[in-house]
């Protein structure tokens, strides 16, 4: 009687990385500073637009929440490339203004390192401002940093200029801001820092952060018409919740019939991109306006959904195009739509990352890196100390 | 409801039916309805809906079982229906109304005579399917006050008594639950009801009345009457409609445009480069002080019934996404001030779901004024 065989032993089977425990406290953390984030930029330019003479804001002020430029050949950093900052601001023909939000909750100082580099970019003649030649006399660099980070931030400025590490040509200035509530409103101030590094070239300006004037919240709501992105990259989970809960119940009432609780809606990344661009972003309406939200967030969020399991994709006939179908209907959130997600894109984690991975060129097309980082160039992430792979993968150069 | 038939001219008494099928119009209808012939425990019953577009289209739109136009005069329409409902044991309501546009307003009047649980169970549920194209109103504390006190100095030398009430009371703050609803028996003049009301931080969802007479004063026109008015824009009553249709239903009927005007065109899509259109909840009181009482609305907007409320922020200012289920209508609701809550339509936002929201906030938490939300 033949021997019969032992059997192979079994190969091990590949042990998947534990997925990272997920913490709603610290989602909403990342939201609350991206909307912190955009009235950090509303509030300066509404500073700059502010007529104490009329109690009214200028009409003839300039201005590009996320505007690209190009940088010279001598810049240090990155020559001849284009930069975006938040907000580029022009208050005369020879007088410019370009500031960027940090808003992040990060503590490291190879995130704030980063930031500074990114800044550094700015000090450059840069082309791309609304004149003739597409540059001006001069311009004011300002870095808006949350009032709790401001002196590691400043600590960090001074020891960098110091040691000759760091250094600006042109006028920069670092001011802080924050939500309060007083007098029965709530405000958002902005404190300019003195000395060396408050330099603000226009003296009403320079006042105004030197006042800390409070401006009312519902005042930049109303006159922003309630914006919900800048030309930062928000948490993924953000950008699902206004597509669901805004853009896409929208289409889902106009295309239902009945009373029928599920709605398949086809679309494609470019509709969705340029009706939240509409409605909540930047339509581009020029060559140096940048368009928010970036089709590549939008392409992100919409592969989140077919990962999820709530959208199905396939290509157009002429292979051109990828179409979507999202099966809409409305599900039982009961901590709310942006936990709802940030679960759901806790849950996919890894489904999410070998998505991603697959379309780098894509991407880099579409304006931004597969794994977002805070470069300018390519479309930026909100910055956070964090564990889950999506975050780890935003966290910042070294 | 005891019913208390006081004709004024019985020889012409007909059946409710037949005066849906002889009127030549609204004012015909509504004038005869006192001269009609009510069986045991019918009532009158008028309820006010607001839209923009014509009601009887919309419920012939609904293509409802077991419902059907009997006749469509110059400005106003007859339905008869039979809803079914219930599992064990199945149940059938039936009965017929009219429905008629109130003076080239954006309110339309449903009338009919019923018993309460053909109302209950007919008339109302199928109303409610209207939603959002047509919505009943809400009426605020004040106003509920104001039509009583009108239909008090009308029926002078009678007077009015508030017999009962069904209300809302809020709770001390430690205590789990903040309202719990309230049904009372009374024989109060409505003056004092309200400034009971009042002081004890109640407000009414509705109130039955009966006219009865002053001691010492010669019998009125109504004596006897006996009625309900609801905070939703109903009434019902035993006799007297002329009562009603003179002083009542223009008041409501008015409240019930001007909602829907408030309401309408606040959607993101209403211009091309979508403004936002933010109305304001002003309270004459700073009632959001604290961040116990930002907490407290934040709380109550979570129980938005068929809703998914999402809170961006919640402390020092609040800040909160309201989808509804039901319409997908969205709305996020801001407290920026100690005094004031902005609503701040979305993309989508009907004016039946705005009104929705905002009926929500002041049952649930404190009713205030509506108006267009201050830029600073």
């Amino acid at each position: 009687m033949a021997k019969r065989k032992p059997p192979k032993p079994r190969r091990p089977r590949k042990k998947a990385a534990p997925r990272p425990v997920f913490v709603p406290s610290k989602l909403r953390d990342q939201v609350d500073t991206y909307t912190d984030a955009i009235y950090a930029v509303l509030a300066l330019l509404n500073h700059v637009r502010w007529d104490d003479a009329t109690k009214k804001t200028k009409t003839d002020v300039n201005f590009g929440i996320g505007r690209r430029f190009t940088t010279s050949a001598k810049n240090s950093f990155s020559p001849n490339v284009q930069i975006t900052p938040d907000i580029a601001i022009q208050m005369a023909p020879n007088l410019g203004l370009l500031a960027e939000a940090k808003p992040g909750v990060a503590k490291s100082k190879e995130f704030w390192e980063a930031n500074l580099r990114q800044l550094t970019k700015y000090d450059d003649d840069l082309d791309g401002w609304w004149t003739a030649s597409g540059r001006v006399e001069s311009h004011d660099v300002v870095a808006l940093i949350p009032l709790s980070r401001v002196t590691g931030f400043v600590d960090l400025v001074e020891e960098k200029i110091a040691k000759k590490e760091c250094q600006f040509s042109r006028p920069f200035a670092i001011v802080s801001f924050m939500k309060t509530t007083s007098g029965g409103k709530t405000w958002f101030v902005l404190q300019g820092q003195q000395g060396a590094l408050g330099r603000i070239t226009d003296a009403v300006l320079k006042e105004r952060l030197r006042q800390n004037i409070f401006i009312p919240m519902q005042a930049l709501l109303t006159e922003y018409k309630d914006l919900k992105f800048i030309d930062t990259e928000p948490p993924l989970a953000y950008v699902l919740y206004v597509i669901w809960e805004l853009l896409f119940s929208n289409m889902a009432a106009a295309k239902r019939q009945g009373e029928s609780t599920q709605v398949d809606l086809d679309t494609t990344v470019d509709e969705v991109t340029t009706k939240l661009q509409e409605a909540y972003g930047f339509k581009s309406d020029g060559p140096r306006a940048v368009e928010v939200p970036r089709r590549a967030w939008v392409r992100r969020a919409m592969d989140a959904l077919v990962a999820f399991g709530l959208a199905s994709r396939k290509m157009s006939t002429d292979r051109k195009t990828e179409l979507y179908t999202v099966h809409y209907r409305r599900y039982r959130m009961q901590d709310g739509a942006v936990i709802f997600f940030g679960r759901l894109e806790n849950k996919n984690s890894e489904k999410l990352a070998r998505l991603y991975d697959r379309k780098p060129l894509l991407e880099i097309a579409e304006g931004a890196q597969p794994n977002p980082s805070p470069d300018r160039e390519s479309g930026k992430a909100i910055q956070a100390e964090s564990t889950t792979p999506s975050e780890a993968a935003e966290a910042p150069e070294s | 409801m005891s019913p208390r038939h006081r004709r004024r001219t019985p020889l012409f008494e007909q059946a409710f039916g037949q005066l849906l099928r002889s009127a030549s119009s609204w004012a015909e209808l509504v004038g005869s309805l006192d001269y009609l012939h009510l069986d045991d425990n019918h009532v009158l019953h008028c309820a006010v809906l607001g839209s923009t577009s014509p009601v009887d289209s919309l419920i012939l739109q609904k293509e409802w079982r077991g419902f059907k136009e009997i006749r469509r005069a110059n400005d106003f329409t007859a339905f008869a229906y039979v809803r079914t409902f219930g599992k064990r044991p199945q149940r059938q309501m039936s009965g017929e109304f009219a429905v008629g546009r109130w003076r080239d307003s954006q309110a339309y009047v449903v009338v009919t005579v019923a018993t309460p649980s053909q109302i209950r169970d007919g008339l109302a549920p199928l109303l409610e399917t209207l939603y959002p194209t047509a919505v009943k109103p809400f009426l605020s504390q004040p106003e509920l006050h104001a039509l009583i006190r009108a239909l008090q100095r009308r029926v002078q030398p009678d007077q009015l008594r508030i017999q009962e009430f069904t209300a809302k009371r809020r709770l001390r703050a430690s205590a789990r639950k903040q309202f719990e609803s309230v049904r009372d028996w009374t024989d109060v003049d409505p003056e004092s009801a309200f400034t009971e009301a009042k002081e004890r931080n109640v407000w009414f969802s509705s109130v039955r009345f009966e006219v009865t007479r002053r001691k010492g004063a010669d019998p009125g026109r109504w004596l006897g009457l006996q009625g309900k008015l609801s905070k939703y824009g109903e009434v019902t009553t035993s006799s007297g409609f002329d009562l009603v249709a003179e002083n009542v239903l223009p008041t409501l009927t008015e409240i019930t445009s001007s909602r829907v005007a408030v309401f309408t065109n606040r959607e993101r899509t209403a211009d091309r480069d979508h403004q936002i259109h933010p109305l304001q909840l002003t309270y004459d009181r700073p009632l959001l002080e604290s961040t116990a009482h930002v907490r407290r609305l934040a709380d109550v907007l979570r129980r938005f019934p068929h809703g998914t409320c999402t809170v961006l922020h919640g402390n020092p200012y609040l800040h909160v996404t309201l989808v509804d289920d039901v319409d997908l209508s969205s709305a996020d609701i801001w407290v920026l001030a100690e005094n004031n809550i902005l609503v701040v339509p979305q993309l989508r936002a009907s004016h039946g779901a705005l009104k929705r929201i905002v009926n929500h906030i002041f049952e649930n938490f404190g009713e205030g004024a509506i108006g267009e939300a201050k830029t600073a």
